[in-house]
């Protein structure tokens, strides 16, 4: 958008983007629709600037303006996020003096922009999933071979440490180097790291008992949880949400919802216990004789659904089942593994391509174990393209629950597999589908349904006066942040990014955006994930003064209007 | 005039075949003109761009367009349709089981708001320029504008969270167990949860049916034949619904046709509201999801619905009506 248009579009109010900065939820652009809206600020807002530091005349020419755009989610997506959009927004204008415009888009856009890194700024977060719990996928994620997501930031020092850190079989010494990991990344401030916000969720407690919880986002859908629910006589556990698995095919799932269902009926060699640590499941023990070697010990108690026992060559069956046809949602986790083999009765070697210490903690609690005597040759036999078609499967897995019944879009009944060696207090457990959280919400707070995960603050403290419904806000280890993208001026300069990170007053979006259920974070690991957690980072909470000595030392100065200025390249 | 008839007809289905195929190309074109790209919905962060590739040549993506598109058109024309990239099974599996669930609220709720439109209708004319008639207007007026989502928010809000009459929504209680197919529209759990959505989906389509009733009849009842009728004595009740009523009857059987079409495609919001698992949500999910297959071929079958409703309004505008035929063909078309 050109400099008139923009000023226009100041001038008319366009967005109202100033209103919003002392209350929350009013004056909203629109956001209906794929169009994406930008909502530009009122430049009268800036604040003057101290003499010395402005430019004036022909200096001018040796200055360009800090301008830049904002990437943020649809109210209706995210509508917290949308609002911390603007207070930013607002927090980086007012002290800064900087252009900076919010553009709104759907998720198709955004997340497009910021898988592939083409935006200047972009308000992300990470969800809480198990599988984030280990440092590894966090800490890679700034990696400069990272993969998608990297804020195109590199430091070898970083690099190195991380590497290290994959090769550190010992858990100890392990967390000496994420600790130091994080270290790096709170002073390079690749990204102003924002917030843990709570999981809230609601259990109902008139009908069900004795809940057990998990650090994150997907909390109660987890075997601890069903094992320890109590029933008021023979009730199920039902799980209300608007998530849900669109296949229970092994070979098919494209979503998280498609991994929560799926855990149910196929089990992992590993689940990741309440704490987020890996806890032995279908393995009752792993060793590492090498940092690329794992030899994992299998039960020798398990049947699948069908009867058969569950073997050894069942495991390696399934990761080469998995390499030959392929699932991309998948291949973070199988793709590491080199070769796969049985080495004793009842002990699996998997030969890794390079060192992994995160491979029981991420790969090993993702990866389901098939039954080699359904799937070995079932494409041919059935003449499918690929065994994700695979529609006519009785789901014969090994795992606590078989599938009752599976009503795409709608309920999901999973009944508890009696030879199954966990024990369960309920019979069966049901996961039904409801179009918003209202009325999943509702349907806990009559009984109808046990928990409600991922509700939003004014659900929670309806929640909260109900008696015979308790709302509880979890912490977890998924995270907010201000993306910067570090290839483009300025923010490649990291003066800048520590000037926007002290600019940044987090514990006010906090309290307003998220009633202060919220975790300030300095790193990639929030304190939620305890004991990869570095506690002692440096913060940046020197607000607009120090932001705008920072600036100026750094050779920034501003003009007559309060609009910031960097030097021409 | 069989002859004109007949040419009228294969005219109108020629036209009506046309528009398929464009509504086809537009679909076609237009999910892949949306930014992002299907990938993007199963994208998980540990996954590489060599795992995206993967995928995206699992979905058939990574071939020319116009390869796609002759697939596409091929697709259509045999009625493979592929299977969905979310759910993986079939697309007309998928699509056949959410639609019956669409249809047994929208038929019901637009067979109940034609038949107690027309009826409200007749009898506002009846009344007309009365107080009850300024009054039922007025109210049908606002049921018509207020949004379905709001009424439907306020009626699970008294209905459901205040008194606890009907459930929040689904389309079964949570525990519910079928006694085969049946069973599921037809037991008294199902029809508990139809009630609040069916009523008021039927209150907010009442109003086209009673308004488009109230103003025919009163054209109607302003012709020369109805003085006739009261001159030979016939009673006024017989008149309104034996003799007025019949002739104000055709426009608004004209519009039932094509408000079943966009109350099938129009009731994702409905849906969304009440957790009805139905088309409208499908293929709101689905367009979210960037799910190639199932968005754009329930897209189409919407389309379907609508443009083969309307060639059957004037195939049968064209029996019931034989003018319609003789003045289209003479005009040369609209």
């Amino acid at each position: 958008m050109d400099r008139d248009r923009r000023k226009l579009l100041a001038g008319v109010g366009v967005g109202a983007v100033g209103g919003i900065a002392g209350c929350t939820g009013t004056d909203s652009p629109d956001d209906s629709g794929n169009a994406t809206t930008t909502a530009t600020s009122n430049s009268s807002k800036k604040k003057t600037p101290d003499s010395d530091r402005v430019v004036t005349g022909s200096e001018l020419e040796e200055y360009e303006t800090v301008s830049f755009t904002m990437q943020s989610y649809t109210k209706s997506l995210l509508p917290q996020r949308y609002e911390w959009t603007h207070l930013f927004h607002d927090q980086l204008v007012n002290k800064l003096g900087v252009e900076a415009e919010v553009q709104i888009g759907q998720v198709g856009q955004i997340f497009d922009n910021w898988v592939n890194v083409d935006y200047d700024v972009n308000m992300a977060g990470w969800s809480g999933k198990p599988s984030r719990i280990d440092p590894n996928t966090f800490l890679s994620a700034f990696h400069t071979d990272g993969g998608l997501y990297t804020p195109n930031y590199s430091n070898p020092e970083y690099d190195e440490l991380v590497e290290k850190s994959q090769r550190e079989t010992d858990r100890e010494a392990r967390k000496e180097l994420v600790m130091e990991a994080q270290q790096i990344l709170a002073e390079d401030v690749p990204v102003v790291f924002l917030f843990a916000d709570d999981a809230l969720a609601a259990t109902n407690t008139a009908n069900w008992s004795n809940y057990t919880s998990q650090i994150g986002d997907q909390n109660y859908v987890h075997v601890w949880n069903l094992m320890s629910m109590e029933p008021q006589g023979d009730l199920p556990a039902i799980k209300a949400g608007t998530l849900f698995p669109a296949t229970l095919n092994p070979m098919a799932p494209t979503k998280s919802a498609d991994l929560m269902g799926l855990k149910m009926v196929y089990d992992r060699l590993v689940r990741l216990g309440p704490d987020g640590q890996p806890q032995p499941w279908a393995a009752t023990e792993w060793t590492a004789p090498e940092p690329d070697t794992f030899d994992v010990t299998l039960r020798d108690d398990m049947t699948w659904h069908d009867g058969e026992d569950v073997t050894p060559e069942d495991v390696t069956f399934t990761i080469e089942f998995l390499q030959e046809w392929g699932v991309p949602y998948m291949k973070s986790f199988y793709d590491p593994i080199e070769s796969v083999e049985v080495v004793d009765d009842n002990v699996v070697r998997f030969n890794l391509e390079s060192a992994s210490a995160s491979f029981t903690g991420v790969n090993l609690a993702l990866l389901f174990i098939l039954p080699k005597h359904v799937w070995d040759g079932l494409p041919e036999d059935e003449g499918l393209e690929h065994p994700k078609n695979y529609n006519d499967t009785q789901y014969v897995g090994s795992g606590p629950f078989t599938v009752n019944t599976f009503e795409e879009s709608n309920r999901v009944v999973f009944d508890v597999y009696d030879d199954h060696w966990a024990d369960f207090n309920v019979d069966s457990f049901i996961w039904k589908k409801y179009g918003g959280k209202t009325q999943a919400l509702a349907t806990v707070e009559k009984g109808d349904a046990s928990w409600v995960v991922n509700i939003q603050p004014g659900q929670f403290e309806r929640a909260k006066q109900n008696q015979g419904v308790e709302a509880n806000g979890v912490s977890q280890h998924g995270w907010k942040a201000i993306y910067m993208n570090n290839a483009r001026r300025p923010f490649d300069d990291k003066m800048f990014r520590k000037a926007v990170a002290h600019a940044t007053d987090k514990e006010r979006v906090i309290k307003l955006v998220y009633g202060g259920r919220a975790d300030s974070i300095e790193g990639p690991i929030p304190p939620a994930n305890d004991f990869w957690h570095n506690p002692d980072l440096p913060s940046y909470d020197g607000g607009e003064e120090k932001a705008r000595r920072m600036l100026f030392e750094a050779g920034y100065r501003w003009n007559e209007d309060g609009t910031l200025l960097m030097p021409k390249e | 005039m069989n002859v004109q008839r007949l040419k009228y007809l294969l005219k109108r289905l020629g036209l009506s075949l046309v528009s398929l195929w464009l509504v086809a190309t537009i679909l076609f074109l237009i999910f892949r003109l949306l930014p992002g790209d299907p990938t993007t919905s199963v994208i998980a962060p540990q996954m590489s761009q060599q795992a995206r590739q993967e995928l995206a040549a699992q979905y058939g993506l990574t071939q020319p367009l116009h390869v796609q598109y002759v697939y596409y058109l091929k697709n259509i024309v045999t009625m493979n349709l592929g299977n969905s990239f979310q759910y993986s099974s079939p697309v007309t599996e998928i699509i056949s089981g959410r639609l019956v669930n669409t249809l047994v609220l929208m038929v019901t709720s637009v067979t109940l708001a034609y038949v107690l439109g027309v009826v409200v209708g007749a009898f506002l004319a009846w009344k007309r320029d009365t107080r009850i008639d300024v009054f039922g207007v007025g109210i049908v007026l606002v049921m018509y504008a207020a949004p379905v989502f709001w009424t439907g928010m306020l009626g699970l809000m008294v209905f459901s969270f205040r008194f606890g009459w009907v459930p929040s929504g689904g389309i079964h209680s949570v525990t519910f167990v079928a006694d085969g197919f049946w069973d599921n529209y037809i037991s008294t759990d199902f029809l508990h949860h139809l009630v609040l959505p069916v009523t008021v989906t039927t209150l907010y389509f009442l109003s086209v049916p009673a308004l488009t009733m109230r103003n025919n009849l009163l054209d109607v009842l302003r012709e020369d034949f109805i003085e006739m009728m009261r001159a030979a004595g016939l009673s006024e009740y017989s008149i309104l619904y034996r003799h007025a009523a019949r002739n104000a009857l055709l426009p608004v059987l004209h519009y039932a046709a094509v408000s079943l079409g966009f109350a099938i495609g129009g009731s994702v919001i409905i849906e969304k509201v009440f957790s009805w698992p139905g088309l409208g949500r499908l293929i709101w999910q689905a367009t979210l999801a960037q799910d190639y297959p199932l968005a754009q071929f329930s897209f189409l079958m919407l389309a379907t619905i609508v443009i083969g409703l309307n060639f059957l309004a004037d195939v049968l505008s064209a029996y019931v009506d034989p003018r319609v035929a003789v003045e289209q063909a003479n005009t040369g078309g609209e």
